[in-house]
């Protein structure tokens, strides 16, 4: 057991935290994605994806952009490399816990 | 073991949604009748290569080949400029209520590619050497080649279905690959060949978008006027 303590605490916290997951699995399944969509797909409030966005952009897992659309103002929000692959070994490192749990259970 | 987050079903629906509307299949329809069109402008009238033969004779060789680049770019730009309108019409209606989602451009798994390119060549090879049993006609290679080409592009369809979970390309990419075959029977003519081929599967493909972007358009609307 202590061995998948030590597993779970080797996470990344930073993709850990279930709606800065949800973003992360977004934006790992498209090039891109807006404001707008991650809000429908997430179900967070404005406020709130913000704050995850910036704290994913600060740990240099997406790039924000920001611009215009005609008048409207448009956030589209992608996945750097390094984001890529921390989203890609997160679930490395989740699905083989889960079946160690599995097979235990 | 703590809170779960369905990441395979947030995946998923992400990129089903550039499916979702049918645009992406009203986009491949259209550019593949037009490929149509350029293949039957080509083929069926001679006057266009006497015309580009004459250009080449009036205004230089580079002439010839300014204007048969043009032609052959024609299903490029236009699908291109497809793409603009379907981005527009998505921000302006479609997708104004529920965001924008740029798709990832590998959409078909890489063993898919391969298994399709594999079915092109085993059934090219397959087909050549059986030809000796089967009543050929002048045309046997060609209608051949757009049997496979259609056999191929069936299975990408497939593959994509299953992939993202949209049943329709599943469909259409069986129906499109048996009727590809029947072009095998169609030796009488390289033009026709082509152009049943590149018409078959454009239909197709412009029938399903039209037919999904009908279900969804209501469901679009009442989204726009609640939000």
């Amino acid at each position: 057991m202590p061995d998948k303590i030590k597993a779970i605490s080797n996470f990344d916290r930073l993709i850990h935290e279930p709606s800065r997951l949800a973003i992360m699995a977004v934006l790992f399944a498209s090039e891109s994605a807006d404001f707008k969509f991650l809000l429908n797909t997430t179900g967070l409030s404005k406020g709130n994806l913000s704050a995850h966005l910036r704290k994913l952009e600060a740990g240099d897992y997406l790039t924000i952009t920001k611009g215009f659309k005609g008048n409207y103002p448009h956030t589209t929000c992608a996945l750097t490399k390094e984001g890529r692959k921390a989203f890609k070994d997160y679930q490395k490192q989740y699905l083989s816990l889960a079946k160690q749990f599995e097979e235990e259970s | 073991m703590f809170e779960q987050v369905d990441t395979k079903k947030i995946i998923l629906k992400t990129k089903q949604y550039e499916f979702a509307d049918g645009l992406r299949d009203i986009q491949l329809g259209i550019a593949l009748i037009l490929m149509g069109a350029v293949w039957f402008g080509l083929m069926y009238q001679p006057s266009w290569l006497m015309f580009m033969i004459q250009l080449g004779r009036d205004y230089g060789r580079w002439a010839t080949i300014v204007a048969f680049l043009l032609l052959f770019s024609l299903p490029v730009v236009a699908t291109a400029g497809m793409q603009r309108i379907m981005e527009s019409v998505r921000r302006r209606w479609l997708w104004r209520e529920t965001g924008m989602v740029k798709s990832s451009r590998i959409l078909v798994p890489s063993h898919i590619n391969i298994l399709a390119v594999f079915i092109f060549i085993v059934a090219l090879i397959l087909g050549l050497r059986f030809q000796s049993f089967l009543k050929t006609g002048d045309f046997y290679l060609m209608s051949l080649i757009m049997v496979v080409v259609g056999w191929s592009f069936g299975v990408s369809l497939i593959g994509l279905g299953i992939n993202l979970k949209v049943w329709r390309y599943v469909i259409m990419g069986v129906i499109g690959g048996v009727a590809s075959t029947a072009l095998i029977f169609y030796q009488s003519s390289l033009t026709g060949a082509g152009l049943l081929s590149f018409l078959g599967w454009g239909l197709i493909l412009l029938t399903s978008g039209l037919i999904v972007l009908k279900r969804v358009w209501p469901e679009i609307r009442e989204e726009g006027h609640a939000g």
